[in-house]
């Protein structure tokens, strides 16, 4: 089954089980409450949801790790390299030494 | 599921690593992507071999390519170069025809992948028995230097739009920097129809499908050339376009 499929099922199954609730169609005399509860549900959803995705994104960002070591390595290593290659005969017109830094 | 595991390992000796590299327009980067390379397997003691799949460079790539050649021999430096530009696919169904290596690295030539962590793929592989062990800049302490808040923001967006909709059970799937069983390289490239960030991100989203595990090792994605592509409108377009066909196909 593909991924639209499955939401497909899953947003059905919960459709249903949200109109049995809210529109009684099955006629099971459910208390109000349970009614008054379920009618605004889907909208609470998808409120919590949009609330968790900017938090979950929001928390990534602002972890997301800044590899300063990796970047200042790998500035010693392309020195090193360049010399190493030029000992063993490697003619190269120029080559780039830094890491460029963004703004 | 047994012919999963793959034909039985008769010890280290027999593993040999073959890294792609496609390259366009490297000329300065690939003696350095190269020298790390030789320096990190050597180290680590590994069998290995370098496969330059240049596109018809403009800039001299396969000259400087010849040169390495010499420099470290034409069993470690493979040159299997195209006349032109031809996609990262068919780079990778090329290179591994003339890959003898029974596992596979594929990364960027650019620096942005340190071949200091495929010791690191290769211990992680063989701990948890993967087919294929995939570099991620999202977990543990994986990162990425040399992008601005706007960047970060449209990765970690993209990222987790795609753990959403796919829920692919693997954290990075845009990266490149992987280590593949050659088999299961061969058999995934096949299947893969798009193009782009999600050409990386079908083969892990097929590899699930078909069975294959894959495991993870964090890595730090340095990007010395963001200040020169921007990610613009229309990459992330097309990149929502390919999601929603995944979504939709697989």
């Amino acid at each position: 089954m593909t991924k639209l499929l499955e939401w497909l099922l899953g947003v059905s199954l919960i459709g249903v089980a949200w109109g049995l609730v809210t529109f009684d169609l099955l006629d099971l005399q459910l208390p109000p409450q349970y009614r008054e509860l379920a009618w605004p549900m889907p909208v609470y959803l998808l409120v919590a949801f949009g609330c968790y995705s900017l938090a979950a994104v929001g928390y990534r960002v602002a972890t997301f790790n800044d590899c300063e070591d990796a970047a200042k390595e790998l500035q010693a290593q392309i020195k090193e390299a360049k010399e190493d290659l030029k000992k063993k005969g490697l003619k190269m017109n120029h080559i780039s030494l830094e890491v460029s830094h963004v703004h | 599921m047994a012919s999963r595991r793959g034909n039985a390992k008769t010890g280290e000796q027999a593993d040999k690593y073959s890294v792609l590299l496609p390259t366009y327009n490297e000329r300065e980067n690939l003696p350095l992507i190269v020298w790390l390379l030789v320096k990190y397997f050597g180290e680590s003691g590994y069998n290995y071999e370098i496969i330059v799949i240049d596109d018809g460079s403009p800039d001299g790539t396969l000259q400087i390519a010849e040169q390495l050649q010499k420099i470290y021999g034409a069993d470690k430096i493979l040159l299997r170069p195209r006349a032109k530009k031809l996609g990262l696919g068919t780079a990778y169904i090329h290179g591994i025809k003339h890959a003898s290596g029974n596992f596979i690295i594929i990364m960027d030539a650019d620096l942005s992948h340190h071949p200091k962590f495929i010791p690191q793929f290769i211990e992680k592989r063989k701990e948890g028995g993967y087919d294929l062990v995939s570099g991620t800049r999202y977990r543990g302490d994986g990162g990425v230097y040399g992008w601005d808040l706007r960047r970060k923001l449209i990765s970690r967006g993209a990222n987790f739009i795609t753990q959403v909709l796919l829920r692919p059970g693997a954290s990075d799937l845009t990266g490149s920097f992987r280590l593949y069983k050659t088999e299961v390289l061969e058999k995934l490239v096949e299947q893969c129809v798009s193009k782009g960030y999600v050409f990386q991100m079908e083969m892990i989203v097929r590899a699930r499908q078909l069975g294959y595990t894959v495991g993870e090792v964090p890595i730090s994605f340095v990007d010395r050339v963001y200040g020169e592509s921007k990610l613009g409108g229309n990459e992330i377009v097309s990149f929502l376009k390919g999601l929603l066909t995944l979504f939709a196909t697989t």
